[in-house]
């Protein structure tokens, strides 16, 4: 890997690792696969679904977090820290800053996942000794893959505009990534041309994030076919790709 | 010295003051909950405002597991207040199987416990949520089962118990009892039971009220062995008499009873044993192969 990219990769992974508000959201995650414990106990011999649902909720909540929020900071608080005018100047270029950065928040959302994830397998195996293992991994493999998605569309809209503003339309876009199913309603079944076209480019152009999320299958068992699986991950290969693209032409025009 | 004794004072008035407010803060909050009606007639009104089941699916925005379960533990603890009538707790049952139509408990909770006081229009509703379940779960035997025996206890009313038994029969993973309560619902405009007999029955409760009080193993075996045959004998002869009720005819083969979902032989019995059935009277005999 370049040097350039593995250095700014790391230093954006220590800083964020160490960020104050993703320790907190750390802490409150593993707090809720632990309140599982009680949602279990109340649930009428529903015990291992609520620990499942609940755990891999709380771990997906936790990427979408750290995507959305602590991405739309990332560019901004370089800037506003006067740090990136630092980097500017040295033969670095800016490509290499957006894919360091990125790397980087994917690095510390890999890590946060990888410990959630241990600790609902310790919750799992101290409830019933049934780990959902293979289902629970594949789960938090696509989320994760979501989660790189919204990292890179954060990032974006970081560099263009407000963390607030960034944040909101990352969140804007999450909920209509989720909502295709709505969209894929609308275009089969309207009679205007005109909603059809708009409403099917909204399908296809849209991250559509659905197919990362198989969380109501883990307690069944069911896992998607292989081949789903490996769509699913070319799909966000690709779609990662062009949004690094089109952040690479922001940063390159804006100027700092 | 002298710096430190208004310093302590300090401490031990900040001290008292905090206590003091915390007492006050307990004491008005006591105050509050007595002007407000009591908290058990709070726990009455149960009624909740809930999403309509055609609206959630696209607003859960991928969090449908999550939501079915929040729905479910809500429906559990409201259960207790609900006073059998108000009709918003049929939603709980109505969006927890649309968000997730494969979660299996919460039909049986809802076959069992909403249809109170004989209501065959709500027993109605429940079934028209049970379908989704009987769709989703093919392999499972309960839904059909707990709905057709609730049919049964609430209407009385054969058909519809004996088409969602006949359903739950259906099924590989079901029971022997499955086949057996189906086989008794088949068959029950038959004249004459083919050995259900004094004798028979006297000696099936005198061989159970044997098992139950003896503490001799051996003793124990031998029952077992002779209540394990008699169930079988009485799952073939129950079996023979739904096979007539049905098809206006006795069966010639164990086989042709099992393919209509009457009966389901254990493969050892298969393996030892044979069954002839008289054309005549349906009566049976079993001889070792």
């Amino acid at each position: 890997m370049n040097n350039n990219i593995f250095t700014i990769a790391k230093n954006t992974f220590r800083e964020t690792a160490r960020d104050r508000i993703l320790l907190s959201a750390f802490f409150v995650i593993i707090a809720i696969i632990l309140f599982s414990l009680f949602v279990a106990s109340i649930s009428l011999d529903q015990s291992t679904r609520m620990i499942v649902d609940f755990g891999i909720t709380a771990i997906y909540t936790l990427q979408m977090f750290v995507a959305i929020f602590i991405g739309s900071m990332l560019i901004y608080k370089e800037i506003e820290r006067r740090t990136f005018f630092l980097l500017l100047p040295k033969p670095i270029t800016r490509t290499e800053i957006v894919i360091g950065k990125c790397l980087g928040l994917t690095a510390t959302t890999i890590l946060v996942t990888l410990l959630s994830t241990i600790a609902l397998y310790g919750v799992l195996y101290l409830q019933s000794g049934h780990l959902y293992f293979q289902p629970i991994l594949l789960s938090v493999y696509l989320s994760t893959l979501e989660a790189i998605i919204l990292i890179l569309i954060s990032i974006l809209f970081s560099g263009i505009t407000s963390p607030i503003l960034a944040a909101v339309s990352t969140i804007a876009l999450f909920f209509v990534g989720h909502a295709g199913e709505i969209f894929r309603f609308i275009f089969m079944t309207t009679k205007s041309t005109v909603v059809e076209m708009v409403t099917q480019a909204i399908y296809y152009l849209v991250p559509n994030l659905e197919k990362f999320n198989i969380r109501n299958d883990i307690v069944y068992g069911t896992t998607p076919s292989l081949t789903m699986v490996a769509v699913a991950t070319l799909y966000a290969v690709a779609y990662a790709s062009l949004l690094l693209i089109i952040t690479q032409i922001t940063f390159k025009k804006k100027d700092f | 010295m002298k710096s430190k004794s208004p310093s302590r004072l300090h401490t031990i008035l900040t001290s008292v003051l905090v206590l003091s407010l915390f007492g006050l803060i307990t004491f008005l909050q006591v105050k509050y909950d007595r002007l407000g009606p009591p908290f058990t007639t709070r726990l009455k009104l149960a009624k909740r405002n809930l999403l309509p089941p055609q609206i959630l699916p696209y607003v859960s925005f991928g969090f449908n597991n999550i939501l079915s379960d929040i729905y479910w533990i809500r429906a559990i603890q409201d259960f207790v207040a609900w006073n059998g009538k108000e009709s918003f707790y049929i939603s709980y049952f109505k969006n927890i199987t649309t968000l997730d139509p494969r979660f299996e408990y919460p039909y049986l909770f809802a076959i069992l416990a909403i249809p109170q006081k004989k209501d065959v229009v709500v027993l109605n509703e429940v079934a028209d949520i049970s379908k989704k379940g009987i769709e989703s779960i093919p392999e499972g035997w309960q839904i059909p089962f707990y709905l057709g025996t609730q049919y049964y206890l609430f209407t009385k009313n054969y058909s519809p118990a004996e088409s969602y038994l006949a359903i739950a029969s259906t099924k590989k993973n079901a029971p022997d009892g499955v086949f057996l309560v189906y086989s008794t619902f088949a068959g029950r405009n038959s004249p004459k039971p083919i050995r259900g007999d004094e004798d028979v029955l006297i000696a099936r409760s005198l061989l159970k009220v044997i098992y139950n009080s003896t503490d001799n193993e051996t003793t124990k075996k031998i029952i077992e062995k002779g209540l394990q045959e008699d169930a079988i004998y009485n799952m073939i002869e129950k079996g023979i008499i739904a096979y007539k009720e049905k098809n206006k005819k006795y069966p010639l083969t164990t086989e042709e009873m099992e393919a209509s979902h009457f009966i389901r032989l254990p493969e050892a019995f298969k393996d030892a044993f044979e069954v002839t059935i008289n054309q005549q009277n349906g009566s049976f005999k079993v001889r070792g192969k």
